[in-house]
């Protein structure tokens, strides 16, 4: 039996909020994460989509993409802006974190994501992201490698 | 090492997640969609005035528009496949109408250099988000009103509507909220594809920040202020930001809209409660103050 929108939703939403988190940085996630859920709910194909799970994470991601493309660099002037303005704030990533994020593309953060906090196996990411088991691994390598660097 | 490296990684993760906000409730994105103000029922840091206080007060400028393009970029492909594209229910605006304003000299009290504000054909990609639709767009043009697009100062056309909006999701399907809905057309293909968007109801416009529409002309670093809801008999209206920026205009159909610069201090450090905001002040033809906005802080 099919489930509604918001059970759906429900189900998923804390591991999509996480995802968002992962990929965008904590700020932005609730933001990535709603445009996101939006647009595949109202996707003329949701109704048809097998794996809802999926095409809630890829939706994710493609906001994220497009949030980053649009917005890089007011982005990067209004996280400058916050350091300022914001006190009561809760916990926030270390900068250093934050900068590690953003040596890493969209894909490598939700490969990294998926593999290390979800326990994915190539496979079930690259199904999940529709993309190869092999360009899961590339980015994963990609990734790693950058973080190697940032995380030092 | 390589387990070093693993260990790194998941606590990078674990910062990350850690920090991440409570998701959101259903009914509180859907009402995002339509640009309602909501309820703050759970702590965020919200921004002094945001008109969305339930998101990121760093980013809720601009998420605001950008998730609004998310929604509405679905309006497009909804929109154009139900309704072919090239068919167009509402009128454009006259784009020949410019001479109906006054052309008198402004007042004393009116200086600074005249920034005109142009109408616009309506494109039809920005048109076709007036077409009452099933789904998505469901913005309705208010009856006796029509949507109008506009340019100043070579910034992308926007267009600018009374509208209702309703909902589309079951519980608030019968309910409307009138409001204004400002549309712009993307800068270019670099910045990505979608149309930025912004509605404010009538609630929300009454608070006159509100009223104050920011859109950024990126990737050229310019900052566009648009008043809605210029008072009617307004013949002149003037913007003041910081020392350096004082332009005027004469508004067209209760719209003004200014373009300029973000100053360089302002892209290369953090903002700073002491930056300038937008003022901008309505006048009558004999220089009488008929109303005034002013941006919020960021």
């Amino acid at each position: 039996m099919a489930c509604s929108d918001g059970e759906v939703y429900r189900k998923h939403a804390d591991e999509l909020i996480r995802f968002a988190a992962a990929v965008v940085g904590p700020d932005d996630a609730a933001d990535v994460m709603s445009a996101g859920v939006l647009r595949a709910l109202n996707s003329r194909h949701w109704s048809q989509v097998e794996q809802q799970r999926a095409y809630l994470y890829r939706s994710v991601l493609n906001e994220a993409r497009m949030l980053l493309r649009r917005d890089a660099t007011r982005r990067d002037y209004e996280a400058r802006a916050s350091e300022r303005d914001l006190v009561d704030e809760p916990p926030t990533p270390r900068p250093e974190v934050l900068r590690a994020l953003r040596a890493l593309s969209l894909r490598q953060r939700a490969v990294v994501y998926l593999t290390y906090w979800e326990d994915l196996d190539p496979a079930t990411v690259g199904r999940l992201l529709e993309i190869s088991d092999g360009a899961v691994r590339r980015h994963l390598a990609r990734a790693r490698k950058h973080l190697r660097k940032e995380l030092q | 090492v390589t387990d070093l490296l693993d260990s790194k990684i998941r606590s990078f993760l674990v910062e990350l997640v850690d920090a991440a906000p409570p998701p959101p409730e259903l009914e509180e994105i859907k009402d995002f969609q339509l640009g309602i103000e909501v309820r703050p029922n759970r702590q965020r840091h919200a921004h002094a005035r945001s008109g969305r206080r339930w998101l990121n007060g760093r980013s809720a400028l601009l998420a605001g528009a950008v998730v609004c393009v998310a929604a509405l970029a679905v309006g497009v492909a909804v929109v154009a496949n139900e309704t072919g594209s090239s068919q167009v229910r509402v009128p454009a605006a006259d784009s020949t109408t410019q001479t109906s304003r006054s052309l008198a000299s402004p007042p004393a009290v009116v200086t600074g250099t005249e920034q005109t504000l142009d109408r616009a054909d309506m494109p039809s990609d920005l048109n076709m988000y007036f077409v009452p639709s099933s789904r998505v767009t469901n913005y309705t043009v208010k009856p006796g009103s029509a949507p109008h697009a506009f340019v100043v100062d070579g910034s992308p056309v926007f267009a600018v509507a009374d509208v209702t909006a309703g909902g589309p999701f079951d519980d608030v399907a019968n309910q409307t909220y009138p409001g204004v809905l400002v549309l712009t057309m993307p800068v270019s293909g670099s910045v990505g594809q979608g149309i930025s968007s912004w509605y404010r109801s009538d609630a929300q416009l009454a608070d006159a920040p509100n009223s104050l529409i920011n859109e950024w002309d990126w990737p050229v670093p310019r900052q566009r202020w648009i008043w809605t809801r210029v008072p009617a008999s307004a013949e002149y209206v003037t913007l003041t930001y910081g020392n350096d920026v004082q332009l005027w205009q004469r508004p067209l159909d209760g719209v003004a809209a200014f373009s300029f610069p973000i100053p360089d201090a302002q892209m290369n450090a953090p903002a700073s409660p002491s930056d300038p905001v937008p003022h901008l002040v309505a006048y009558a033809a004999d220089g009488t103050v008929l109303g005034t906005v002013d941006a919020s802080p960021r």
